[in-house]
């Protein structure tokens, strides 16, 4: 896989769950590639199993069936950003940045410069001892993805990430992260259920279905950035997914 | 502005309801002589500044009761912490140790004190360092237990993806995000101990405040003796929890910030 440039490849992937009312089947053997550097969004309705294909990427739960392998260059590790954002209230904003480098044993000074230069990317400067409980909801997740980058993993995972902002603050908040990931070329799989968003923000958007999901079909967006939501282009594209997407169960 | 208006009312009616429980005990004494008032209490004290009871000024009483809670509170808080963090992470040893645990839970702590004065006598303060111990411990444990067990996913998928271990888990993640859960254990574990600290001090003690309460029943009644005793108990347990709350505040810097 090395060379190909490809990051992640899920081969027939399939995860089911037993509950009290029997066996509820959520991924139907998904097949997909995560290639370098790029924005893939995954699009797909509510329930219809994002989170646990995440969690499977991520190695926080396990697929029952098909492989999951890493570009033998990656480590294999990935940041991961949360759409209820999972900062840790007891620690300020430098601390909550600066623990991917902490359990990793790095030494005081190059924890802080590290965390430091993400905390400045995200535009959170001088909030640095603010506490996650003095923060809105956007800057909460500036830190969030702040610490996701300090992790230092090159693929990194966002489920939902502004599903819990408020309009117009979603809307700031994905022009920041196109800014900063403009400054720091990662590997970003952007999970998401809204189909502006995903046409905003993608290099590439699968279209997975309602659980159990399948991908469903794959756009590439050939539209300038900036991308302007009134734009006929987008919205032939917005038209073209609604019409593809199953509605939530 | 309008949020000093408001902790001066709290102020005003906090001193208002202890001055309510002064004229309830006061009326109450007036309608039965053999209860002593505010003032008959008042003027006991000061009697016992200049007769002490035998031949022990009321400082080292206080100081006895203070010692035996601050000892048994703080080998009891150590203990108490430790002991739930194992129920919380170790599953054998929860499924070894939470029985014996929920049997003697409920026993309340002096019904332990004849066997502990069998053991380590009535002389020295270690059967009431015992007692007390007990007293405070139970709290403890279970609050800590119960905080760490219930300690939301989302913060342990969070930290499993920021690489921790288990061991820096514990530390960064769920310990911290236990503490005012241990807090309110330790203020539970508090009241249970001035029980302790008065009861064994009653049965096995020459010296402390339940030793100066005991004093109150031996000769004629001496209702005023008992209440500068639950007058002193009152003052000492609040200086206490009070010394808590400030650590629990510079502890949790976090509690008492304005949620935007
Ligand atoms: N731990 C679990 N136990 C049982 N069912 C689960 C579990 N996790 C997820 N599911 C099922 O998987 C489905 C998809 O969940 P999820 O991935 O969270 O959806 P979403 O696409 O909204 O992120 C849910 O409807 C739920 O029934
Ligand atoms: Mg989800």
């Amino acid at each position: 896989m090395a060379g190909t440039g490809c990051k992640i490849k899920l081969e027939s992937v399939s995860k089911s769950f037993d509950d009290k009312i029997g066996r509820t089947a959520v991924l139907d053997e998904i097949s997909l590639n995560v290639y370098e550097n790029e924005f893939l969004v995954i699009l797909g309705p509510g329930q219809c199993g994002k989170t646990v294909l995440l969690n499977i990427i991520a190695d926080m739960e396990q697929a029952d069936s098909g492989t999951i392998t890493f570009d033998p260059q990656s480590s294999g590790q990935t940041g991961f950003v949360f759409q209820r954002y999972a900062l840790f209230n007891w620690k300020n904003v430098l601390k909550n940045v600066e623990l991917p480098l902490k359990f990793k044993g790095a030494e005081k000074e190059q924890r802080q410069n590290t965390a430091m230069k993400y905390i400045e990317m995200v535009g959170l400067k001088g909030f640095e001892k603010a506490y996650p409980s003095q923060l809105s909801g956007g800057m909460k997740q500036r830190v969030g993805i702040a610490r996701a980058y300090a992790s230092g993993n090159d693929i990194i995972l966002m489920d939902e990430p502004f599903g819990a902002l408020d309009a117009q603050t979603r809307y700031q908040m994905q022009d920041e992260l196109l800014k900063i990931r403009s400054k720091e070329k990662k590997t970003i799989v952007f999970v998401t259920n809204n189909i502006e968003e995903a046409i905003y923000m993608g290099d590439r958007i699968l279209l997975l279905s309602n659980k159990p999901s399948k991908v469903v079909k794959e756009y590439v967006p050939d539209l300038e950035r900036p991308r302007k939501n009134t734009s006929s282009q987008f919205m032939e594209l917005r038209d073209e997914i609604t019409a593809n997407m199953d509605l939530a169960l | 502005m309008s949020k000093v208006k408001k902790i001066d009312v709290y102020y005003i009616l906090s001193i208002l309801s202890v001055l309510l429980l002064l004229a309830v005990w006061w009326a109450a004494s007036a309608v039965n002589e053999s209860l002593a008032s505010p003032g008959q209490t008042v003027e006991r004290f000061f009697r016992l500044i200049e007769n002490p009871i035998m031949g022990k000024p009321v400082s080292v009483h206080i100081l006895a009761s203070m010692r035996r809670i601050l000892v048994a509170f703080f080998a009891a808080s150590v203990a108490g912490v430790g002991l739930g963090v194992c129920f919380g992470i170790f599953p054998t040893f929860r499924r070894m140790f939470w029985p014996v645990f929920s049997i003697l839970r409920p026993v309340p702590p002096l019904a332990w004190i004849p066997i502990v004065i069998l053991w380590f006598g009535v002389i020295g303060d270690t059967s009431k360092y015992i007692i007390i111990f007990i007293g405070i411990i139970m709290a403890i444990v279970i609050n800590t237990y119960a905080s760490i067990s219930e300690t939301d996913p989302l913060f342990l998928k969070a930290a499993k993806t920021l690489g921790a271990n288990r061991w820096q888990t514990l530390v960064h993640v769920t310990l911290p995000n236990s503490i005012p859960a241990i807090f309110a254990g330790m203020k539970t574990g508090l009241s249970t101990g001035w029980m302790s600290v008065v009861a064994a001090e009653m049965i096995a003690a020459k010296e402390g405040i339940g030793f100066l309460i005991n004093m109150s029943m031996k000769t004629t009644p001496d209702t005023a003796l008992d209440f500068v005793g639950i007058v002193l108990v009152a003052l000492c347990s609040s200086l206490v929890s009070f010394v808590l709350s400030v650590i629990e505040r510079k502890l949790c810097p976090w509690l008492e910030l304005d949620v935007k």
